[in-house]
């Protein structure tokens, strides 16, 4: 007997998605994932000047603003012909390495560890620890208000949630330091960014913000605080959990779906190459990761609501919507690569690094899954905080160097014709944008996001993508409380670029505020 | 000396969804009274909390959904709506400006915050408003800064 639940939308992430499960003896037998609304943007940029890329698509979205920019600006590039010098490609990096630190932490604490606790279980905390009894009593106050939002969790606690009151109070305690920790994150990506958000320094050719002595002090100030909450709470925290209260998840490989991964790498530490996270392709062998070639890429719409077409590489595809399809169940395409169903995002990129602190983790019986995807996170964001300091070093040595610069000034014009791709590692996973100009204007723009990877739906051959594949076979004992469904869709961070931010009050209210401009009442 | 922000927030890919950032834009090309700013707030979601932290005053100029007809303007304080802030739907997008201000709370002093709204006629994509919302701006641009110059007050 099989039951069907539907999780619509899912939340704490961003974007609309729409997870279906079916049911069978308490797991998981099917699962289908529907991104609800139409993402089409690209078509905004046709017939512009290609240099607006940087900006429009930063607009993309609601947390992966500057990645899309880094991206468009790698693609540029290419058609541009530009050559960055080692003073943009630093910069570039200092840029992306601050998102990296703040994004993983805000998953980490603010979307998903509350996906994991007995959030009640503070009530219990009978210790001495000051802070950590203010915690409780802060907490305590907001249940007796009957306000705990946010930190309620939508689903019941289960038998894999952490209840140890001091391991609790001690998490929300992190919780609350990590939302003052986003704070400096920002004023971080703002040093060389020149705003936050939507960065504006990142353009074809390098960067825009020249370092100076003071700016490289202020930037490394918010680095050092950032990085010792990295290294000192966030990574042992995530360690402490993975290899404690949650091993037993980690050890059936809670929500694992196809072991094929990709990374299109990231964070060049070389003119053109040697990327702190290097580029490759699993395909179910762990131990074999092959060179990432960009043209075993295609997309299907099989199961989307598009006109239909054969499966076909990005940067030729088309995007007309279609709702009458047969079998169609979503907006987002199917991307493959090499005719197989892939994930992106850390655990991708940890796998393809041979990364040793999930080597190790693997080798004490972790396996990919919910847990290995956030040890990734943690592990990785370790690695970008030591190689922050180093380019910094880098390009204070740079500085001192004669005819030390930031940009390719040669390169700004528009070309009158040109091509271009341009492939990053976003927070959330690989992102590849593809550019054609023809008469200096934008004709073709195309971007294949992370989660279009990971929330594909199924392709022509019936071949789930990654969120449905990894929900197979997951526990789920009360059809009330799928708690693992959201465990396991949580932890890809996901984010299905729509970024609408509406304020729809649900209520029959909002008459009584209206304001008249043609009135001096106001 | 209070600081006092408006904040403009949406999408401005989307016609009135980026009423806001118009608004936002608008007011940058004044000349504004001492310890006023104004922040485009663009898509951003819990990256505002460190934007709000620190304020006295803030007036976040934002698309609204009233059901009025398209280009009404509102104009309330947080919380007036009689709906608990977690109830607010922020549409898809999970993590709007007033769970921010919730979570700013939580970590120090929400400021007094007025919401300026105004109901959307279009979200289709365009860098532009829509006809309708168009000549509004001026008037919400203008409403935002007489509102941001008000008591701190809660």
């Amino acid at each position: 007997m099989s039951t069907k639940i539907v999780i619509d939308p899912v939340t704490r992430i961003e974007g609309h998605l729409k997870i279906e499960v079916e049911l069978e003896d308490g797991k998981v037998k099917d699962a289908w994932s529907s991104g609800t609304m139409y993402r089409g943007f690209e078509k905004m940029l046709e017939g512009k000047d290609p240099r607006d890329a940087s900006y429009i698509t930063s607009r993309f979205c609601g947390v992966c603003f500057n990645v899309h920019t880094i991206t468009s600006a790698l693609a540029l590039d290419e058609a541009f012909g530009a050559k960055v010098p080692a003073g943009g490609r630093i910069m570039r990096n200092l840029l992306m390495g601050a998102e990296y630190l703040y994004d993983h932490i805000l998953h980490f604490y603010h979307l998903t560890a509350l996906d994991y606790l007995d959030i009640m279980a503070i009530a219990k905390y009978q210790g001495k620890d000051p802070g950590l009894t203010a915690v409780k009593d802060k907490i305590v106050g907001l249940v007796k208000a009957g306000d705990t939002h946010p930190l309620t969790p939508r689903y019941e606690p289960d038998e894999f949630c952490v209840n140890d009151p001091e391991t609790v109070t001690t998490l929300v305690d992190h919780y609350l330091k990590a939302l003052h920790i986003q704070m400096v994150g920002k004023k971080l990506a703002a040093v060389f960014g020149g705003r936050a958000p939507h960065m504006q320094s990142i353009v074809v050719g390098g960067v825009t913000a020249y370092p100076t002595a003071d700016k490289i002090a202020l930037f490394k100030k918010y680095l050092d605080e950032v990085v010792d909450f990295t290294k000192n709470v966030y990574a042992k925290d995530v360690v402490a959990v993975g290899t404690g209260p949650l091993f037993p998840l980690a050890k059936m490989g809670l929500g694992a779906g196809h072991l094929n991964y990709v990374s299109y790498g990231a964070f060049n530490q070389k003119d053109g190459g040697d990327p702190l996270f290097p580029a490759g392709v699993i395909l179910g062998d762990l131990g074999n990761v092959m060179p990432f070639d960009q043209a075993k890429i295609t997309e299907s719409v099989k199961h989307a609501w598009y006109k239909p077409a054969d499966p076909i590489h990005p940067a030729k595809g088309e995007q007309e919507v279609d709702l009458g399809i047969k079998d169609a169940y979503t907006f987002v395409k199917a991307p493959r690569y090499d005719g197989k169903s892939l994930e992106v995002g850390p655990l991708a990129r940890m796998l393809v690094a041979k990364n040793p602190a999930l080597m190790s983790l693997v080798k004490k019986g972790a396996k990919p899954g919910v847990v290995a995807r956030h040890a990734s996170r943690a592990f990785e964001n370790l690695q970008v905080a030591e190689a922050l300091y180093k380019w910094l070093a880098e390009l204070e040595t740079e500085m001192k160097k004669p005819g030390f610069k930031i940009h390719d000034t040669e390169h700004w014009d528009v070309p009158d014709k040109g091509e271009g791709a341009g492939f990053y590692e976003a927070p959330r996973g690989a992102l590849g944008h593809w550019i054609s100009i023809e008469g200096g204007k934008t004709k073709r723009y195309q971007a294949v996001v992370p989660s279009t990877w990971n929330a594909s739906p199924r392709d022509e051959a019936g071949v789930r993508g990654q969120y449905e594949e990894a929900l197979i076979g997951v526990p789920v004992p009360d059809p009330e409380n799928p708690i693992n469904v959201v465990r396991v869709i949580r932890s890809f961070d996901p984010c299905l670029a729509c970024a609408i931010h509406m304020i729809d009050p649900q209520s029959n209210d909002a008459k009584k505020f209206v304001v008249d401009p043609t009135t001096t009442a106001w | 000396m209070n600081k006092a922000v408006i904040l403009g927030v949406g999408n401005v890919l989307l016609s009135d969804e980026g009423v806001g950032i118009h608004a936002v834009r608008t007011l940058e090309k004044e000349s504004l009274p001492e310890g006023v700013e104004v922040f485009d707030g663009g898509t951003e979601g819990f990256g505002l909390m460190d934007v709000i932290a620190d304020l006295d005053r803030l007036v976040v100029v934002d698309c609204v959904r009233g059901g009025e007809p398209p280009g009404t303007i509102y104009c309330f304080e947080v919380g007036e709506l009689g709906v608990p802030i977690d109830k607010y739907q922020t549409s898809v997008h999970q993590v709007g400006i007033l769970e921010i201000l919730h979570l700013v709370e939580l970590v120090g002093k929400r400021p007094r915050t007025t919401i300026i709204g105004v109901e959307p006629a279009s979200l289709e994509m365009n860098l532009e408003l829509s006809d309708v919302v168009a000549p509004k701006l001026n008037a919400v641009a203008q409403l935002a800064l007489k509102k941001v110059q008000e008591s701190s007050a809660n």
